[in-house]
């Protein structure tokens, strides 16, 4: 018979929580390091939900079989956590160690459920049933802690190692907290030698959990992408939460029957009438404690501070970019100083020739008009304004933006086409600086994505009410799994990318009401096609 | 008898100071658009040196070279640039230019490089 007695709450609990927090990070991204912690997740569930009904129940074999599927369940933690470790650290030297390891549990599996050498029946504690360590137990202890020491091991050498980004040493920082909490959960191997003390490791693992959560949440482990983060973990934790709520009125009711010997519905439905009274202040007492103490702001602070985030990072692409321009600027220079350095040099000896004389001062002041305007330009685009509408002329804009990249192109051997179709000179309401940096984010991605040269080529057509700007690159091109992603923030497969600069470019179009669609084919080239509403006026 | 040489710069301002520095000593035919290098190099066959900015609209000034040095291999070329890149000077000695000058230039370096071609 089933009787959830309290001490099983706590197991119950961590394990559906460890369970839904794994399928969570596995069905959100299927990459190797998301499927390996999963893997550990599950055996998390496996380990404290069979626990979870070995203390509930009275029949003993049943009870055996359990916590033998528990101890197995533990066993693969160790191997699975180096694993982990493994592929963060890109030690692929010691993929073979982690298969040894997979290897020796799986041979564990024989001997732990059909001998008595490992484990040796189970025991009745005050809390419920629990394993007895066999003879051979020892062997078991000594797989998990090689396994498990050597994986701890590469996280503190991950801490000193300076080649990791910050973002990673943070993490790394994050995961060896967690997983030393959810280590101490070795206190749990305690009861199998007689010692009378409840395994509590899984209120230490309940800690690992909040931990795991709050470091997803807060600095994006595990590539879940922030919104599905806030929403799911958030509501997971309440869940939690509210069940504990809901166990403690049924552990009451229990008590009040046993000491009242009082057997009635009444004792339910006045719990239920509670329940139903208390439920939405109590929701709203969990929300802010979750916020003040998880996420240490509640989700206005947090918005507020993903929009700060959001713009200091805007920020640090636009200088980048400013850096592009820059030198593309000095570059632009270099013309109109060579004219004026040859006028003046040939000033002594032509000052009376009048055709000299004419040239230079048309030349002159012509060149010198050239170099004020780069000069304005640039510090026009890295003053940071807030967004302006005004009608513009597009084709202008463009081409100013082209100007920009000519440079950097021309160093990656890339041939540069400018073609516009549309008929009307096109004047659109728009922020110039922010379409600016919108085109430049995706030129200079196209430039980026031709490091042997190719064509760059932009096409204008007005068509109804949309100007439209097609930019197209003859580079690597996108894999389509990458496709989905380009415009989410931090997404980037280059080495020095943030993975800002198309999330950005995504921004700035649809704060012009515009779209912007993506079409890609490795190995052939990327097409960005960017549609802005046309103004009716006419510049 | 004086020696023919080819300018092509889309810059104005460029174009008019290779024209100071080299006028007085050279015959010169000075093009704006890269395109009309072929019809100019065919209608001039007297042409020794042609001076080509790297950076022009529509085709590149390494393209231009490629299709001098096909067409018309007897043609020196001198490339004239705004940024000191090795990887465009080996490009461009690899494609057949005999030299490589950098903006803003002195017209002595311009008057030397050009002396040597033309002898």
């Amino acid at each position: 018979m089933v009787i959830l007695n309290p001490y099983a709450v706590p197991p119950l609990i961590t394990s559906c929580t460890a369970l839904i927090l794994g399928l969570i990070v596995a069905y959100k991204s299927k990459t190797k390091l998301n499927q390996v912690f999963f893997r550990w997740c599950l055996c998390v569930f496996i380990w404290l939900f069979s626990y979870t009904i070995c203390y509930s129940i009275t029949d003993e074999k049943l009870a055996t079989l359990l916590s033998k599927i528990a101890c197995t369940a533990v066993l693969f933690l160790a191997p699975t956590f180096y694993h982990f470790n493994v592929i963060f650290f890109k030690k692929t030297k010691e993929e073979v160690f982690v298969k040894i390891g997979y290897l020796i549990d799986i041979l564990m599996i024989p001997l732990i459920f059909s001998t008595n050498h490992i484990l040796n029946g189970v025991h009745k504690f005050f809390f419920g049933y629990y394993v007895v360590a066999g003879k051979f137990y020892w062997i078991t202890l000594l797989i998990f802690f090689s396994f498990s020491i050597r994986a701890l091991f590469l996280l503190i050498e991950g801490l000193k190692n300076t080649a990791l980004s910050p973002k990673e040493h943070q993490q790394t920082q994050y995961f060896l907290v967690a997983f030393s909490i959810a280590y101490l959960g070795g206190v749990d191997f305690l009861p199998k030698f007689g010692i009378n003390i409840y395994p509590f490791g899984s209120f230490l693992f309940f800690i690992w959990i909040i931990l795991m959560a709050y470091a997803i949440l807060k600095h994006q482990i595990l590539d879940i992408k922030i919104v599905i983060q806030k929403s799911l973990v958030y509501s997971l934790l309440l869940a939690s939460l509210t069940i504990i709520y809901l166990l403690v009125v049924f552990c009451l009711e229990s008590i009040l029957q046993k000491v009242f010997a009082y057997h009635s519905v009444l004792i339910r439905i006045l719990i239920a009438f509670v329940l139903g009274v208390l439920v939405l202040p109590l929701r709203n007492k969990i929300h802010q404690i979750f916020e003040k103490i998880i996420l240490k702001a509640t989700p206005i602070e947090l918005a507020e501070q993903n929009e700060l985030l959001r713009s200091e990072v805007a920020e640090k692409e636009k200088f980048k970019a400013i850096a592009t321009l820059a030198s593309g600027i000095a570059h632009e220079v270099k013309n109109p100083l060579s004219t004026l350095k040859t006028f003046i040099d040939y000033l002594p000896a032509k000052h009376n020739d009048p055709e000299f004389m004419s040239k230079f001062s048309r030349l002159g002041n012509q060149e010198i008009e050239r170099v004020n305007n780069l000069v304005h330009n640039l510090l026009n685009f890295a003053k940071p304004t807030p967004p302006e509408f005004k009608a513009t002329d597009i084709n202008k804009l463009i081409e100013e933006t082209i100007g920009l990249i000519e440079n950097s192109a021309q160093k990656n051997n890339i041939t540069i086409h400018h073609s516009s179709q549309s008929t009307v000179h096109s004047s659109l309401s728009l922020d110039q600086n922010q379409i600016k940096q919108a085109l430049l984010n995706i030129l200079l991605n196209a430039i980026d994505a031709m490091p042997n040269g190719g064509t760059l080529t932009i096409t204008t057509l007005s068509k109804n009410k949309f100007y439209e700007i097609e930019i197209t690159d003859t580079g690597s091109g996108i894999a389509k799994d990458d496709l989905k992603h380009i415009f989410e923030p931090f997404f980037t497969k280059k080495d020095t990318g943030t993975g800002l600069g198309l999330s950005i470019t995504y921004g700035i179009v649809e704060e012009h009401k515009g779209k912007i669609e993506v079409e890609s084919t490795v190995g052939v080239g990327t097409t960005f096609r960017i549609k802005l509403l046309l103004d009716h006026r006419r510049l | 008898m004086s020696q023919k040489i080819l300018i092509c710069d889309d810059e104005e301002g460029v174009r008019e100071s290779l024209k100071l520095i080299l006028g007085d000593l050279y015959d010169l035919v000075v093009i704006e658009d890269p395109e009309l290098i072929p019809e100019v190099l065919s209608k001039n066959k007297d042409v020794k040196l042609t001076l080509l900015d790297v950076k022009m609209p529509k085709i590149g000034g390494l393209d231009a070279l490629k299709t001098i040095k096909t067409s018309f291999p007897s043609v020196s070329v001198i490339m004239v640039t705004g940024y000191k890149s090795v990887e465009i000077a080996a490009e461009a000695t690899k494609l057949g230019a005999c030299g490589y000058i950098v903006k803003p230039f002195k017209s002595e370096e311009i008057l030397e490089k050009v002396k040597k071609v033309m002898g």
